[in-house]
């Protein structure tokens, strides 16, 4: 692990160098330390990984190049600066002359925290535990507990420095029964959740037991309550539409709809950029070194902004940015696209057993969806596959059911004025999300 | 063609003159620290991406990876592994010793992997006739551009955009073991892959094409042609921008090569991995030597294909066999590494399935290239033969469960009415359970083809994208249950 205080001035060396191949360069440093431990029945393992990748952008005249190495000896950062400007010489030239942020300089307060995210025997002891409550009523389990720690260091010759740092938690419990009808189960905790899951084992063995009574169902159409967990995965089908590239390039079903209504009132999608009261995601400036601003983008059904990288905000014509800029995953060497810090759909008014308590039938999906990953986002079609699931009738669980299929138009979905989101807030790796009841959905089993 | 001539060659990567000290250092200094075993390793591997649409190159994506890692065994069992991004000996010292923290903090387990000291040191290569490490970024760039503007060309004025890439990642691997085991690996992965989005007022389709393997430049003609990627890709895109939504039931099906790989993969071979059968997390952990399919379906898995990716060794260092797991319909042999060949015990050997997606990750038991077995039927006959259906084709993936349950999108589907192939419909998702699938497979065609990509691959367990091969024939079942936008 390089040292906070190592990795700002390692950017500035950098930023020096650079300043003497090109017009203008961005340099970005990111460390990832990080440590977990995992139960699989008898056998138990840990690891512990610290990694540092350098990135660089180059723009020399209207070109642009990128690189990334990790930091593996001292010449690092030369054969990066060279990478990047060979990578600029070669490349298109832009209809238009990019600018990278200049002037911000902050470290934040979660950048200078010292003491490491998590142990591995904190880890181990956490996964110990969970695996304690399932061992023995559950024929097979899994279970895994981790904490990780990105910092993160954006450097521009423009004068921007800053510095930030983002921590997560998790833990996962798959267990199977293999009574008269075989069944698994994988659920999530993230953020304060994880690392305190109460109820977690008991509620994954209840749905277990539950999905041992099930009834046919014949394909149809239906309404459908998901709770946090399985409702988070439909996020991503809506807010890639909510992308300033999307929209720019007419792939985006918000085209021209700035201001107009576009979803349900019952949905309100914010960038929690500042996280949330259960943990999760919290970035004070983006991969760009632009501030991250936490607001809604999507109020009570209303479009009211978009997503946007430094690029898109300057291509539209905007005066901030407000720090949308991401790269996906370890990618340093990447341009950065507009994305949410961290997603959040606000919560409802009625926690979800209300819900199920006053509705006369309804397929009730919890903890996972199969397939929502490969859903093609640009179009809003999914069809995925719930292998939790529950038939609803007069207000209570009637039995379990085979996994069911689900297919639906996402953004058509949100868009049903009889949509209700409900109260119990879940911080999922999607976002923060809340229980959600649609209708029509295609089904069958 | 003029801006072509400006592109610059990556810098070769400097590959560390002496890594295999590296690795004993971090060996030795576990040992000392209390290891009763510990395998290293290191990865120095580059990852080009050269991005271009019909007319022009626009882009490139150039990166360098570098690390050691280390397992390690603690007296009692424990496992741990460390990993640091840092070539130099303090670095490598420092995470020897936080393996060994992790090992001693692990719970303990009766299975560690048996020493098989060979003496013999591996060093393997993929044997191509013009290695893209060899070749200037113009050729290859030509090549994707090729690749676009075939795709571009029967466009009908519909897409929004169209771009091709040409991706390359080789390098070197190395392996040292507290048995005295080592191996160097030079692994190559590189592609041509072709995007088409298309939209017509509300509607909107995309398609893909591409090639993927250890392949030579030259090996980019025939059916791998530039030419023929991007009219696959444009065929798809087309087809989805026109095609109706797909009904959810169960109908008579036919999965091409593609998507029969995925079911092969997915399906059967994530449950067929011994780490999934040891912990009991797979439905066939008991069912070794049981009749699950028909005598005429096969699925093996192996280390080398033609369009597969190229896996000659592990990153265990032991060689890649090719292994029948269902042979004749008959669950035989499961694949193993070397942890999960001690734990099955018998005297039972790995079989070469040890593999990570980077040395940051420990290895697993992961699969290389797996497919049904070609049968004896002509697809023109079994289309005939089902009569009214879907052809389901192309996969963006899918994903199983514990319970034998599982979920793939096809990327196409046409509907097979009287004998014919007719209308294209999207949205094709196919579900089901594989003990309930396999028996329904009804024939298998003779045409064969494997299929890999660049971008994207294998998620197990946290190691998400790891290269894999998936393939097999075409398959007729006589029901597969389909999902859908429609009830």
């Amino acid at each position: 692990m390089t040292s906070p205080d190592d990795m700002v001035s390692l950017v500035e060396r950098a930023l020096e160098k650079a300043r003497r191949l090109a017009d203008e360069a961005e340099v970005v440093l990111r460390d990832d330390d990080s440590a977990g431990a995992l139960i699989r029945g008898a056998l138990s393992n840990g690891r512990a990984a610290s990694r540092t990748l350098l990135g660089a952008r180059l723009r020399i005249g209207r070109r642009v190049g990128m690189a990334s190495v990790t930091l593996a000896g001292d010449d690092a950062v030369d054969r990066l600066l060279a990478q990047a400007r060979d990578a600029a010489l070669s490349g298109a030239e832009l209809a238009q002359e990019p600018r990278y942020a200049d002037g911000e300089r902050l470290v934040t307060k979660a950048y200078r925290k010292e003491e490491a995210p998590m142990g591995t025997l904190d880890a181990r002891d956490r996964a110990a535990l969970l695996a304690e409550r399932v061992r023995g009523a559950a024929e097979y389990f899994t279970v895994s507990a981790g904490g990780a720690r990105m910092r993160i260091v954006v450097g521009t010759t423009g004068g921007t420095l800053v510095a930030d740092a983002v921590e997560s938690t998790s833990a996962v419990i798959e267990a199977r029964v293999n009574e008269r009808i075989p069944r698994a189960i994988t659920g999530h905790r993230m953020g304060t959740a994880a690392l305190a899951p109460e109820g977690f084992a008991e509620e994954i063995l209840e749905d277990l037991r539950r999905g041992q009574i099930v009834a046919a169902l014949a394909p149809g159409r239906e309404t459908v309550i998901f709770d946090a967990d399985t409702a988070s995965k439909i996020l991503p089908s809506l807010t890639i539409h909510l992308s300033s590239t999307l929209v720019r390039q007419n792939l985006s079903r918000f085209t021209g709809k700035m201001g107009a209504r576009i979803l349900s009132e019952a949905v309100t999608i914010r960038d929690a950029a500042h996280g949330t009261a259960l943990g999760g995601r919290a970035r004070e400036v983006d991969d760009e070194g632009v501030r991250t601003r936490a607001r809604d983008i999507v109020e009570q059904g209303v479009l009211r902004d978009l997503t946007y990288s430094a690029e898109e905000a300057r291509l539209a014509e905007k005066k901030d940015a407000a720090g949308n800029g991401f790269r996906g995953g370890d990618v340093v060497d990447a341009a950065p696209r507009p994305g949410f810090v961290q997603v959040e759909l606000a919560a409802g008014a009625r926690p979800m057993h209300e819900i199920v308590a006053s509705t006369k039938r309804a397929i009730l999906v919890k903890h996972e969806l199969l397939g929502w990953y490969h859903s093609t986002g640009v179009t809003g079609l999914l069809s995925m596959v719930a292998p939790c699931a529950f038939l609803v009738e007069n207000g209570r669980i009637v039995s379990g059911l085979p996994p069911v299929t689900l297919g639906f138009d996402a953004i058509a979905a949100l868009e049903d004025a009889r949509l209700e989101v409900g109260a119990d807030a879940t911080l999922t790796p999607q976002g923060l999300c809340a229980p959600m009841v649609l209708h029509d959905v295609a089904v069958s089993t | 063609m003029s801006e072509l001539a400006a592109v610059r060659a990556p810098l070769a990567m400097r590959l560390h003159h002496d890594v295999e000290s590296i690795l004993r250092l971090m060996g030795e200094t576990a040992a000392a620290a209390g290891a009763r075993a510990w395998e290293a390793r290191s990865e120095e591997v580059v990852r080009h991406a050269y991005f271009v649409d019909a007319t022009r190159f626009t882009r490139s994506e150039i990166s360098e990876r570098a690390g050691v890692g280390i397992q390690v065994y603690a007296p009692h069992g424990g496992a741990g592994y460390a990993y640091t991004s840092r070539l130099d000996p303090a670095a490598a010292r420092a995470a020897a010793l936080r393996a060994v923290d992790v090992a001693r903090a692990s719970l303990a387990s009766p299975i560690v992997p048996p020493d098989r000291p060979t003496g013999a040191r591996i060093d393997a290569r993929p044997s191509v006739r013009d290695h893209p490490e060899h070749a200037a970024p113009e050729e290859k760039i030509a090549l994707a551009m090729r690749a676009a503007a075939a795709a571009s060309a029967v466009g009908q004025g519909l897409f929004r955009r169209v771009e091709a890439v040409w991706g390359e990642t080789y390098g070197r691997r190395c392996y040292l073991a507290s048995d005295g085991r080592a191996a160097t690996f030079h692994p190559l992965h590189d592609a041509i892959e072709v995007t088409a989005h298309a939209r017509e007022g509300a509607k909107s389709g995309s398609g893909r094409g591409g090639e993927a393997g250890a392949l030579g430049l030259s090996d980019y003609a025939g059916e791998r042609a530039p030419e023929a990627m991007g009219a696959d890709a444009a065929r798809r895109a087309l087809a989805n921008l026109r095609a109706e939504a797909m009904p959810a039931g169960r109908f008579p099906a036919i999965l091409d090569p593609h998507l029969a790989g995925v079911l092969a993969h997915e399906s059967f071979g994530h449950l067929s991995e011994y780490d999934t059968i040891h912990a009991k997390w797979s439905i066939l952990h008991d069912r070794e030597g049981d009749r699950l399919g028909p005598e005429h379906v096969s699925i093996a898995d192996a280390g080398v294909m033609d369009n597969g990716v190229h896996v000659p060794i592990d990153d265990e260092a032991t060689p890649g066999h090719k292994v029948t797991i269902l042979e004749r319909g008959v669950l035989k042999r499961f694949m193993h590494n070397r942890l999960m060949a001690s734990a099955k015990g018998g005297g039972t050997e790995s079989t070469g399935n040890g593999r990570c997606v980077s040395v940051s990750f420990p290895t697993m038991v992961r699969m290389r290239n797996t497919f049904f077995e070609p049968g004896d039927r002509d697809l023109d006959e079994m289309v005939k033969e089902m009569r009214n259906g879907y052809l389901a084709g192309g996969s963006t993936g899918g994903q199983p469960t514990a319970d034998g349950s599982f979920v793939f999108r096809a990327t196409e589907g046409w509907r097979v009415e009287d004998g014919e192939v007719t209308t294209p419909v999207k949205g094709v998702v196919l579900l089901g359970n594989i003990l309930e699938t396999m028996p329904r497979i009804r024939a298998c065609s003779r045409d064969f083809r494997m299929h890999t990509m660049f971008f994207g691959g294998c998620g197990k367990w946290g190691q998400n994208d790891l290269p894999v091969g998936i393939g097999g024939p075409h398959l007729l079942l006589s029901e597969a249950h389909f999902g859908g936008n429609s009830a």
